[in-house]
């Protein structure tokens, strides 16, 4: 039997640790590989501050809505914002894997990337939708 | 966050940042605790200490990097010590491991820095 859960937030930066925490907890009580649940855990903060930061503008009224499943050993994790700009989202998830060795920002969409089996990014029902899977194995 | 600073020998300054070095407060304690260290002259050298860090994100990646380059352009340094696998990891994807020099010790990094001033 598959595992799931959902939860929102508040769209405050503040919160990314939280998401961090559920998250880790999430994939730990279902027994997923460290290095796998490593990975999951690095993209899932880096498109949770994506969502925050670029497509909520740090605007604490608006939420964040996550959800995460396992099932028949993919681990899928949505992440959808309440962003009207779905444009810039798709610019960032075109382009980012060019990043100046030197630069200090850009990096978010290259490490779900490297981390992840696939992501696929649309426009959901709130905003930005960014979906995000792993094999367990 | 938590940062303790610890005072070396000839300016190398030992930063041990404690917790998630996350997007928000986390990072920009972590940000301005670096800067404050670059703009004190006394200060030659950076070793951050990264034994008590257990995550790292992309913003406190480009923390280090900032640092880096201004600490660089003064012809001073920026190094990591006892970085830990899942951090590693993360500069190996994002092609950084070659940017920064990592050590097991902290008297290995010390020595490396003080061979470093020597070239």
């Amino acid at each position: 039997m598959g595992k799931a859960l959902n939860f929102f937030l508040p769209s405050d930066i503040e919160y990314l640790e939280l998401i961090i925490d559920i998250t880790e907890a999430f994939l730990l009580l279902s027994d997923i590989e460290e290095k796998v649940a490593d990975h999951v855990v690095a993209s899932v903060s880096e498109a949770a501050a994506n969502a925050i930061i670029h497509g909520n503008d740090n605007d604490s009224e608006k939420k964040v809505y996550l959800s995460m499943e396992i099932f028949e050993e993919i681990i899928t994790v949505t992440i959808e914002d309440e962003s009207n700009k779905f444009d810039e989202f798709i610019k960032y998830y075109d382009n980012n894997d060019e990043v100046d060795l030197l630069s200090s920002s850009g990096r978010g969409f290259m490490i779900m990337r490297a981390y992840m089996d696939e992501l696929i990014c649309r426009k959901g029902k709130k905003g930005n939708l960014l979906i995000l899977r792993k094999r367990v194995k | 966050m938590k940062i303790d600073i610890e005072k070396k020998t000839k300016g190398i300054v030992v930063l041990r940042p404690h917790g998630k070095i996350v997007s928000g407060d986390k990072v920009m304690t972590l940000k301005s605790t670096i800067n404050d260290l670059i703009k004190d002259e006394n200060v030659t050298d950076v070793i951050v200490d990264f034994s008590a860090v257990p995550f790292m994100d992309s913003t406190g990646l480009g923390v280090l990097i900032a640092s880096y380059t201004t600490l660089k352009k003064g012809n001073r340094n920026l190094v990591l010590l006892k970085v830990a696998d899942k951090i590693k990891d993360l500069l190996v994807v994002t092609k950084l491991l070659s940017l920064f020099d990592c050590y097991e010790s902290e008297s290995d990094a010390i020595k490396a820095l003080m061979e470093k001033r020597k070239q």
